[in-house]
């Protein structure tokens, strides 16, 4: 009786069906070379189980594990990355658009004259006042009226703005209506005005002394008549950009109509204004009188 | 618990158990370091085709067998493809040293070819099964049994060739 040697393999192994395993025992009856080889096959799986574990070095197992925990690491950053990098350029990109700034004004303004008592930080009727108190804190505020129609300047505030940013917020009131003027700073994508309903809120933007005013009001009149007196408090804006001046009538400069200018185009950006006590200036980054543009003001007849 | 902690508490218990095998398997300490290292980190990644609670022993050095076939393709060689001079004889000679000491056997499963050192390492090493060395090394149940008996008698063959 024969049989394959792979089935006397298998048979050590117990890896044989029974009947396998019965064909096997048979033939181990009676063959002595069967049974050598059992008995081979025996100690070499000894021998090779008596073989010593060989340990990694010392430190394998720590470095294998800091390139796993690298790998993660660098997966995490090779996902989050881009991800952080949209999201951050996405808010910078929202937070200069009008509509969100009209989102954030009207949201502050609401809050603030939902409370009992508004959270101003210097209470005053005078806008030179609240002007001089921002100035203390190292803010430049442009001045504002100190009325408009029945809403009368009461204080204001520092208003938190999403993104960390502080801006002053001046509070208007009368006796039913509020109206808040926010002084911001930061960019804010519009051509000269936006005015839009924001969440129930009127809310105006307008470029202002070198800044963005924002305007908020329930009620939409109130926001136009600030705006109003405003111009009227101020005098008139004059822009100047290269190419054609847009000046409107009614300004002067030593009792000459500034519209009657010979403007060139200079690539200054300069903003005439008028102060309450009616003294002349020159507001915005470049003097008016420090340009090419004074040799035409004295030039005029 | 996350997937990174169910790859640590899982897998990395293996992780000796697993160089043992790599280091008899290349035959120095530089390679088996190396061989072992890929296999975990191409196991990482590919964790999620892993279902938690499964035989992850036999799914690691599948990856290992798989990591060390890659390595044999890319030098142009095979493991598999071993050629003997002479199948071994199906009833064994007597021989006299078999067993001197683990540094002689393990002299001696180095001269062993690695297809057979590998079915030999699983079986008698790690314990797995007939169908799970089939399923680690891809081939058939049959070719397991054949190989660890080619295995044994070269490895008696190469002891005896030790023996003082």
């Amino acid at each position: 009786m024969s049989l394959e040697p792979e089935k006397i393999t298998a048979y050590v192994d117990g890896e044989l069906s029974d009947a396998e395993r019965r064909e096997v025992e048979s033939l181990l009856e009676s063959s002595a070379a069967a049974r050598e080889q059992v008995e081979t096959e025996h100690r070499v799986r000894q021998a090779l189980k008596d073989l010593p574990l060989v340990e990694p070095e010392s430190g394998f197992e720590q470095r294998l594990r800091r390139r796993l925990f690298k790998k993660r690491g660098h997966a995490r950053i090779r996902i989050w990355l881009p991800i952080a990098a949209s999201l951050a350029l996405g808010l910078l990109w929202v937070r200069g658009t009008p509509q969100f700034v009209a989102l954030e004004l009207a949201r502050d303004h609401r809050a603030c004259f939902s409370m009992p008592e508004l959270p101003a930080q210097v209470w005053s009727a005078d806008e030179t006042r609240v002007r001089a108190w921002f100035r203390e804190q190292g803010t430049r505020v442009p001045a504002l009226p100190n009325s408009a129609e029945d809403l009368r300047l009461v204080g204001a505030r520092y208003c938190p703005l999403i993104g960390g940013s502080l801006a002053p917020h001046i509070y208007y009131s009368s006796a039913h209506r509020g109206l808040s003027v926010f002084v911001l700073e930061r960019s804010v994508r519009f051509d000269r005005r936006y005015g839009a309903m924001a969440s129930g809120t009127a809310v105006r933007l307008v470029r202002w002394e070198g800044t963005t005013l924002g305007i908020a009001a329930q009620d939409p009149r109130d926001v136009e008549s600030f705006r109003k007196a405003l111009d009227e408090s101020h005098g008139r804006t004059l822009h100047v950009f290269s190419g054609r001046p847009r000046v409107k009538p009614g300004l002067t400069r030593n009792g000459a109509p500034v519209s009657l200018l010979r403007f060139r185009p200079s690539g200054a950006v300069a903003q005439l204004g008028a102060r309450v006590n009616g003294i002349h200036e020159v507001m915005g980054s470049i003097p008016i009188s420090s340009t090419n543009l004074s040799s035409n003001l004295a030039g005029r007849p | 618990m996350n997937r990174d902690d169910i790859f640590e508490s899982e897998a990395l218990p293996h992780l000796r158990a697993m160089y043992g095998a790599a280091y008899r398997l290349t035959g120095n300490v530089h390679d088996a370091e190396d061989l072992v290292q890929e296999t975990y980190l191409r196991a990482y990644r590919a964790f999620d085709g892993y279902t938690p609670g499964t035989n992850i022993r036999a799914w690691l050095y599948t990856i290992l067998h798989r990591v060390r076939t890659d390595a044999f393709r890319r030098q142009g060689r095979s493991p598999i493809t071993t050629e003997l001079s002479d199948d071994g004889p199906a009833v064994p000679p007597p021989q006299r040293a078999l067993f001197t000491g683990g540094e002689d056997v393990g002299r001696a499963l180095e001269k062993v070819p690695e297809a057979f050192r590998a079915a030999l390492l699983l079986r008698d090493v790690q314990d797995f099964t007939y169908d799970e060395i089939a399923q680690i090394l891809e081939i058939p149940i049959g070719t397991v049994m054949s190989r660890l008996h080619r295995g044994r008698s070269l490895l008696r063959k190469a002891l005896g060739e030790h023996a003082p």
